[in-house]
């Protein structure tokens, strides 16, 4: 008898917090949704940012986060992924392959905002000015711990046998690892860079100090960018009705942009194997 | 060529080519790590155009002695060989020795199979590219004769641009063999080649071994006697470590000299 109340009480309390988890989600998401889908038009995707009060969309803003992920995960997936190959295959169980795995553990976990300000003072108190350059950097250091270890675990699980069957044929390293180990485990490490895209896309906090914000459509990353977090902080800290709704349709942009990568990094491997 | 001459050809089938030594193991001792000895003094030859078997009970150092020959084993830290492993001039553990021309001469077949994460064709095209700069004309040629030897032409022509993880277990390791014959190797080096295969496709592969022994120089760990005694022209019988006999098949398991081949051979241990 009590070890049944005791039993059910404990499937209780674990269904109670499955609730409360999910229904926060879903409150979060429906008023997202509820609040975001009443802006939606095509001017959000065709007009600039307007002045306080004033109408407008999120074009520039669109465009801005668009180059700043693309730049950051340009930067950040070579470095990320030739990162990762050391550590699997040449650095291995050496000391300084385990002291950067724990740095990099560290950088995986770091605040962003210390990256905004870090990147502050390197890049743009360098330049002398915020720049798109500044918030794609920072991007990139945010994406790059992701990349390193995903590319780290997918590297570990190819099959020793493959290496030697490489080997066996008399395949230099360097190649078993690009033409066959790369080519085995292809699907994961791209997953991990998709999920790293999703990460960086709604980053806030590093663009703050790097890119700042912009009012205008600008394509050049010299410049200081508009960028969907930043304008989104900015305009639904504001009095202003109109920004505030803008505020609204951009963060289910973003939530969209995430969820879609996320499905995307899902489905990609069964796409995969369902084909060999 | 004269009528006499003629008459020899004749009368001796290609397959029974004379017995000529294609490598020579001298004294070799292995170890794994400083401490651990597993091979002691290993010396033995091995004959072109025949079929040398290892078997012996498992830790024997059959595997390790077949690693020996292609040092694929420095794919290991503190794995190490000593002594003297010749193919003809070439002295295989010499440090100045080209590792992948090595591997090219002397090509390996693994226990399990092992495709390579592309189509059949490439699988094929893989090795040859590493060596060789063909067009796609002689590419194509390679490929279908390398299939055509592992006899496996015929089922896969019509699909040679699908992902070989496609194929059958018998399939695959016919593959793993054509992609190492494309290579045109002295000595095919096998690791228990079928001993993660099906009864019927271990027929295959035995039958395909038969055939490839009038090409090429055989070597083949196998934990499965019947299987020795079926294919292989030459056994060796290793036990921990050590090389107990070594000598022509049909000898070996009818007449052994040595009191534990003996027993090994007739089933009392191992």
């Amino acid at each position: 008898m009590i070890r049944k109340f005791k039993n059910q009480l404990f499937r209780a309390m674990c269904v109670l917090a499955t609730l409360i988890g999910l229904g926060i989600l879903v409150i979060i998401l429906f008023t997202l949704f509820q609040k975001g889908m009443a802006g939606m038009s095509w001017s959000l995707f065709t007009e600039v940012t307007p002045g306080p009060g004033g109408e407008g969309g999120l074009a520039n803003a669109i465009v801005g986060s668009l180059i700043m992920t693309l730049l950051g995960i340009v930067i950040a997936a070579p470095i990320g992924i030739l990162a990762g190959t050391w550590l699997a295959e040449y650095g291995q169980h050496s000391k300084t392959a385990d002291t950067i795995r724990f740095l990099n553990g560290m950088l995986m976990s770091a605040p962003s905002i210390l990256i905004g300000l870090f990147v502050y003072e390197m890049v743009v108190v360098f330049m002398g000015h915020f720049s798109g350059w500044a918030g794609a950097i920072s991007l990139a250091i945010i994406a790059l711990p992701v990349i390193i270890s995903t590319t780290e675990e997918m590297l570990k699980l190819v099959p020793i046998t493959l290496r030697e069957a490489g080997a066996g044929l008399g395949t230099p390293r360097w190649k078993v690892t690009v033409k066959l180990s790369y080519r085995a485990v292809s699907t994961g490490i791209i997953t991990g860079i998709l999920l790293s895209v999703a990460r960086i896309s709604g980053e806030t906090a590093p663009l703050l100090f790097t890119a700042l914000n912009s009012s205008f459509m600008t394509v050049n990353p010299n410049e200081p960018m508009a960028n969907l977090p930043v304008t989104i902080y900015q305009f639904a800290m504001s009095p202003y009705d109109s920004w505030n709704q803008l505020a609204w349709s951009g963060a289910l942009l973003i939530t969209m942009a995430i969820l879609f990568l996320n499905i995307i990094s899902r489905v990609l491997p069964q796409l995969k194997k369902r084909r060999s | 060529m004269s009528l006499v001459a003629q008459l020899k050809d004749y009368q001796q089938p290609q397959q029974v080519k004379p017995l000529v030594q294609r490598m020579d193991i001298r004294d070799l001792n292995f170890y794994y790590g400083k401490d651990k000895q597993v091979l002691f003094d290993v010396s033995m030859p091995i004959y072109q155009n025949r079929v040398t078997a290892m078997i012996g009970p498992s830790g024997c150092g059959k595997s390790t002695l077949l690693r020996c020959l292609n040092r694929i084993y420095e794919l290991y830290p503190h794995q190490y060989a000593e002594g003297n492993v010749m193919l003809g001039e070439l002295s295989v553990l010499d440090r100045k020795v080209d590792l992948n021309d090595l591997r090219a001469k002397i090509g390996m077949v693994f226990q399990k199979p092992t495709p390579f994460p592309m189509s059949i064709y490439d699988n094929i095209a893989f090795g040859i590219k590493l060596y060789e700069r063909l067009s796609k004309k002689d590419m194509d040629h390679r490929v279908k004769e390398a299939l055509q030897q592992a006899q496996l032409w015929n089922e896969v022509k019509d699909k040679l641009h699908s992902e070989a993880s496609g194929l059958s277990g018998g399939q695959q390791q016919r593959l793993c063999i054509a992609r190492t014959i494309a290579l045109k190797p002295d000595v095919i080096l096998m690791d228990e080649p079928t001993s993660a295969l099906d009864p019927i496709a271990t027929q295959g592969i035995e039958e395909l071994i038969t055939e490839l022994r009038k090409e090429y120089t055989i070597v083949i760990v196998t934990h499965n006697m019947q299987q020795a005694a079926r294919i292989s022209d030459f056994t060796a019988f290793m036990y921990l470590g050590e090389l107990i006999e070594f000598g022509e098949t049909k000898q070996v398991f009818q007449n052994p000299v040595n009191d534990r081949t003996r027993k090994y051979v007739s089933g009392t241990f191992g």
